[in-house]
């Protein structure tokens, strides 16, 4: 084929900057190691000049300097300093907080009885919607957009035309679901029931009495001193907060098993209305459950899968804008829907930016701290509008579970945080297999990543989770 | 069409009262499959076969199964007939329907029978048109699911099954073997092959001959019904149905130094025209449509393998012999 002119220039150009971005890794690669293993290398030289020392001077020379310093003390004081040294050494131990491992998990897999394909979930929606074709038409340009599959699952009472939002079905969902994971993570673990200490369930927008903590209790028959939780409301960022809780619990409270539970129970959330920002929910929250075994046990150690690094909350909801930004109402006709405003992806974006702001300096290592730091300062002193430095997360974090709260969302992310699609696949293929499973969902996507054999022992997972409220959440295993 | 659910009120008064909608497909995802239907499918797709399957308590009991297990059964049952769950499209250029196998599901009927099964069975037949939904295709096609399924809950403890299925999937030997198929599903038993993907009828391309001056005597032509396709029967039709004994069949169908044995199929057919005659005085009808099975297809296969074709006497069928 035809070579044209400038051909050969171009390709000495790519060379170039072929040459150049691995001249560039490279330094980068040295700068980091420089930058964190700094006080190690200070210490070499140190190290060396004192054995040089030390070899220097002969043994009784050694003594000598010792005893005359020790002359100069007598019996009591020497005494008094080694109890200090255990005095401190001592509070240092039991202020160290207590180690929380994560046991196990286990994910709920609903029946293909449930399953929703997208010619299904049209025809039904046009069924219970006579009167709104615009609706319709609406809701099947979101599920194209959406990145869900054919195999998402929505509760029995949803595929009813007209749909049947009972409080009965609702219970009976719950009850299916939780259960069922409960079941199967209690099995895996070997744990009993009466051996639960704490019990935490989330559930947002389901929240009978008795509560659904409560409903776990009855059913698996636990202790009467089960200190017990049912947090709702919180979205979907609750599986963090619960995470957190568990932990605080179990900093008071030793040799203790929590058992945390997160799930979406759908059946009393159908919008059965027009607004096209309401309407979004029922296109991308489905079916799905988690399960999580947490203790602070120090026999559990070997086997745990986990252990909890951090929990770095942030919320935003000082801010009039986040605050309304999902929120519950009625609307015009009286129909009860979550409405989403257009400004969801920006304010997510900020709360990210929060959220890593804290999150930042406990876990990047010491050179991307300084990158950070010196392009803070440069951009105040020097370019006021620079596009500021993003740290680089990947030389934190192996893997990373985003909330798979829509395409968008992993979309966003994704560029903001500079992941590669392999990075995010276990957020996408979540979202396409189970949907959005609300707080549920970063489980499933470790399960994913599990599955693949990509976990290694050793490895450092990051969780975020995006809510209402505006809320961001990130876990650090 | 939408069957709008019954509030309790009518809970004592209806013979079956209740109605649940909601649609069941295949467990597995199907994918990018499409039916052709042949040509005699589409000759046939203005009739529909709407049977009902009774099962009393004891066999209900037998199956011992949640409604959940119900279902999942059903589910797995329809794994291999996808097409059934399918939807109508027409074809982009020659306007030819075809059915997108997208998942869309068959209409499931839940419902409640305040009879036991023996009271069912006195009735007369024509009301056991209430445990089978009534569906036509249309008059959107995109939208219109080609088979229903009512499951009705007798107060016996037994069970109804209605099936309302169109003509144009296959035919009433093909229905039966398909809800036969369903059988081992219930006893929880996985089939041993997977789903045949490739089920559509052979596609028989006859070169032009000369065109025939005179229509076909076994059919009849009516007028356009884009995609409503459902006809308004001349007259009300009822079904009718006789039991005969092996001795009864054998006495129709002796045959004094005949050449070839006469098919029972046959004799049956022929009483019944000559009886017909002799009812309705005169010699009307000496033309009559029959249809008969073609040669059996494979077991999961669902065909439209009726022969259609026509009989003409020419002598008083009042008057003769069965076996003429």
């Amino acid at each position: 084929h035809s070579q044209p002119l400038f051909l050969p220039q171009k390709k000495k150009k790519n060379k170039r900057k072929k040459m150049d971005s691995v001249r560039l890794k490279y330094v980068k690669l040295g700068y980091a190691y420089l930058v964190n293993n700094f006080l190690r290398l200070l210490l070499v030289p140190i190290m060396w000049a004192s054995t040089v020392e030390v070899l220097r001077m002969g043994p009784e020379e050694i003594l000598a300097v010792l005893g005359s310093s020790a002359g100069h003390l007598d019996r009591i004081q020497i005494l008094f300093f080694l109890l200090l040294v255990v005095f401190i050494f001592t509070v240092y131990l039991m202020s160290k907080p207590r180690p929380i491992y994560l046991v196990d998990y286990a994910l709920y897999k609903p029946s293909p009885v449930w399953r929703v394909p997208f010619s299904t979930f049209m025809e039904h929606s046009r069924l219970n919607r006579p009167y709104s074709p615009k609706s319709v038409e609406f809701q099947m340009r979101i599920l194209e957009r959406s990145g869900l599959g054919e195999e998402t699952c929505l509760p029995p009472a949803i595929h009813y035309i007209p749909v049947e939002p009972t409080v009965e079905a609702a219970h009976e969902e719950a009850e299916t679901v939780i259960f069922t994971t409960i079941d199967d993570l209690l099995s895996k673990t070997g744990v009993k029931p009466r051996d639960i200490d704490i019990l935490i369930v989330n559930c947002s927008l389901f929240s009978p009495t008795p509560s659904l903590s409560a409903m776990v209790i009855n059913k698996y028959k636990m202790r009467s001193n089960i200190k017990s939780f049912s947090l709702s409301g919180m979205g979907c960022s609750c599986s963090p907060i619960s995470v957190d809780l568990a932990r605080d619990l179990l900093q008071i409270q030793p040799n203790s098993y929590a058992l945390v539970v997160s799930t979406e129970i759908l059946t009393p959330n159908y919008y059965q209305g027009k607004e096209r920002a309401m309407l979004l929910p029922n296109c991308l929250f489905r079916m799905g459950c988690a399960a999580i075994l947490l203790t602070n046990k120090s026999k559990e150690k070997n086997r745990a899968k986990y252990q909890l690094m951090h929990v770095v909350r942030t919320h935003k909801g000082s801010d009039e804008k986040a605050y309304r930004c999902v929120y519950q109402e009625e609307d015009p006709e009286g129909k009860v829907g979550i409405s989403l405003s257009k400004d969801l992806m920006s304010i997510a974006g900020e709360a990210l930016k929060s959220n890593i702001t804290t999150i930042g300096p406990l876990v990047l290592p010491a050179s991307e701290q300084l990158l950070f730091l010196l392009s803070l300062i440069s951009r105040k002193i020097f370019h006021p509008n620079g596009k500021p430095y993003i740290p680089d997360f990947k030389q934190a974090f192996e893997h990373f579970c985003i909330h798979a709260g829509g395409r968008g969302v992993i979309d966003q992310l994704q560029k903001n945080l500079e992941l590669s699609p392999a990075h995010v696949e276990a957020s996408r293929m979540t979202l396409h297999r189970f949907g959005n499973t609300s707080s549920s969902s970063l489980w499933y996507e470790l399960g994913y990543i599990e599955t693949k054999g990509r976990m290694k022992k050793g490895d450092r997972v990051w969780q975020i989770a995006f809510g209402s409220g505006f809320k961001c959440n990130s876990a650090v295993w | 069409m939408v069957n709008h659910s019954k509030n309790g009120k009518e809970e004592e008064a209806g013979l079956v009262y209740g109605h649940r909608l909601s649609s069941i497909g295949p467990a597995r995802v199907t994918g990018d499959v499409v039916y052709e239907p042949s040509n005699i499918d589409l000759a046939m797709k203005l009739h529909y076969l709407r049977v009902v399957y009774l099962f009393d308590k004891e066999a209900v009991e037998g199956l011992n199964l949640s409604k959940h297990k119900l279902k999942e059964a059903l589910f797995s049952w329809l794994n291999f007939y996808y097409e059934t769950c399918g939807r109508f499209r027409r074809s982009d250029d020659t306007g030819r329907p075809y059915i997108k196998c997208n998942d869309c599901g068959m209409r499931f009927v839940e419902a409640k029978s305040s009879l036991t099964l023996e009271e069912w069975l006195t009735l007369p037949a024509n009301s056991l048109k209430r445990l089978v939904p009534h569906h036509v295709i249309g008059p959107e096609l995109n939208f219109s699911p080609p088979t229903f399924l009512q499951m009705t809950f007798l107060s016996c403890g037994g069970m109804s099954l209605g099936l309302s299925w169109a003509h144009v999937l296959g035919d009433a030997f093909s229905v039966a073997s398909f809800m036969n198929s369903l059988g081992p599903f219930l006893k929880g038993l996985q089939p041993t092959s997977s789903p045949n993907f490739n089920k559509s009828p052979p596609h028989i391309q006859k070169t032009a001959k000369k065109t025939t001056s005179f229509s076909p005597l076994s059919v009849k032509k009516v007028g356009p019904v884009e995609d409503n396709w459902a006809i308004d029967p001349p007259c009300e039709m009822d079904s009718f149905s006789f039991h005969l004994t092996g001795q009864q069949l054998a006495q129709l169908c002796e045959s004094e130094g005949a050449s070839d044995p006469i098919q029972p199929f046959e004799c049956i057919f022929a009483a019944i025209w000559r009886a017909i005659v002799k009812i309705k005085g005169g010699s009307e009808p000496n033309v009559v449509t029959v249809i008969k099975s073609g040669p059996k297809a494979d077991d999961m296969l669902l065909r439209n393998n009726q022969i259609v074709s026509s009989v003409k006497a020419d002598f008083s069928v009042a008057e003769a012999h069965v076996n003429d």
